[in-house]
C-alpha cells in the first residue's frame, strides 16, 4: 500500500496527534524533495558557521559520550577503547592540557598520565569527579561501564 | 532503554538494534505494520524490542548525509498495539527518533537530525520534540536535541 493512502487509513481511526505520536509519516505530494533537501543542507551549512567555541566543545563531549554508550554496548573489547583512551579524548575535546586538567581534577599530572596510558585503573571517585567536571554531560555511569568492560575482558 | 506499559503501570526493557533481513521478512508477514518496509531495506532501518518478549515494538529509517554532518529520517512507524487511546506502551516514538538523534552526536553531528513530515503532523513534531521549521522540512540539533535525549532516552 502507499504511502498516502496508509495516511488516509490511519486517520479514519485516529487522530492527528494521535498518528503524531506513533508515525513519522513523509509528505510526498506536494513538497519538492531537491529544493527541500537544498534548503536543510544551506540551514546546516550556516548553523555550523554560526557555533561558538563553546558550542562546539559542548557538541564534543556529547559526541564523546554516546561513542561509549555504543563501545559499552558493543560485545567485542579493545585495548585501544579503554578508559584511558576516552580520558585523553575528552582532554582532547576541551582543547586544553593534561596538566590543566590534572590540576581541575585534583590528580597528580603522572597518575593522569598513568591512567591514559592504560598503566593505572581508574577508580569510581575519578568517575564522579570527571562527571562533575564535564558538567554532567558524561555521567559517572558512562565512565564507570568503562571500568567495568575491561575487567569483565579480563577476568573471562 | 525503559519504556511504560500502561496496561500494567510498570516499565519495561527494551532496545535498538540494526533490522536484518529477516527482520523485514517477520514484519512482511506480521498484522503489527501497515508500511511496507522492505521497501526500505536498502537504507538504514533500526528496530526497537521488547527485551522480555524479543517482538518488534517499532521501526525507523534513516540515511546518513556525512558531508552535511546529519541525519534524515525517512520513515518510522511504532507497531499497531501501541497507536492511539488504547496503546499499550508509551514513547516507542519518541525513543526512536531520540537514538538517532544520539547517533547523529556519535557521529559528531552535533545531534542535528532532519525530516520532511506530512503538514498535519507538522505542530505535534514541534511542541512535542522541539523541532524547528527549515523550509518545508522540520530539523532539531544541538540544546533540543540534548532535551529529547533526556526526555525520551531512558536507561
Amino acid at each position: 500500500m502507499r504511502i498516502d493512502k496508509i495516511y488516509q487509513k490511519l486517520k479514519e481511526q485516529y487522530s492527528e496527534d494521535e498518528i503524531a505520536e506513533s508515525y513519522m509519516i513523509p509528505e510526498t505530494g506536494t513538497v519538492k524533495e531537491d529544493e527541500t533537501q537544498y534548503a536543510i543542507s544551506k540551514y546546516r551549512e550556516e548553523r555550523l558557521n554560526q557555533m561558538s567555541d563553546h558550542e562546539k566543545v559542548v557538541s564534543k563531549i556529547i559526541s564523546l559520550k554516546f561513542q561509549i554508550v555504543e563501545h559499552v554496548k558493543e560485545q567485542s573489547f579493545s585495548f585501544h577503547k579503554t578508559f584511558g583512551s576516552f580520558l585523553l579524548e575528552y582532554i582532547k575535546a576541551l582543547g586544553r592540557s593534561r596538566k590543566e586538567i590534572s590540576k581541575e581534577l585534583d590528580l597528580h599530572y603522572t597518575k593522569l598520565s598513568r591512567i591514559i596510558n592504560d598503566r593505572e585503573e581508574p577508580s569510581i571517585e575519578l568517575c564522579y569527579r570527571l562527571e562533575k567536571h564535564s558538567g554532567e554531560l558524561i555521567n559517572v555511569l558512562n565512565w564507570w561501564q568503562l571500568i567495568k568492560k575491561k575487567e569483565e575482558f579480563i577476568l573471562s | 532503554m525503559q519504556l511504560f506499559n500502561r496496561k500494567k503501570d510498570d516499565w519495561i526493557e527494551a532496545k535498538i538494534e540494526k533490522a536484518t533481513q529477516e527482520d523485514f521478512a517477520l514484519v512482511k508477514s506480521s498484522d503489527e505494520f501497515f508500511f511496507d518496509w522492505t521497501k526500505e531495506r536498502k537504507r538504514m532501518v533500526f528496530k526497537m524490542l521488547e527485551v522480555s518478549k524479543g517482538n518488534i515494538l517499532g521501526l525507523i529509517s534513516i540515511t546518513d548525509f556525512p558531508e552535511e554532518l546529519r541525519f534524515h529520517i525517512n520513515l518510522l512507524e511504532s507497531s499497531k498495539s501501541n497507536v492511539g487511546k488504547n496503546k499499550i506502551i508509551d514513547g516507542i516514538a519518541g525513543s526512536l527518533i531520540a537514538h538517532v538523534v544520539s547517533k547523529a552526536f556519535g557521529k559528531g553531528y552535533n545531534g542535528f537530525v532532519s525530516l520532511i513530515l506530512k503538514t498535519n503532523l507538522i505542530e505535534y513534531y514541534i511542541k512535542m520534540y522541539g523541532f524547528i521549521r527549515v523550509g518545508n522540512a522540520l530539523v532539531i540539533e544541538g540544546e533540543q536535541s540534548i532535551k529529547l535525549i533526556k526526555k525520551y532516552y531512558k536507561s
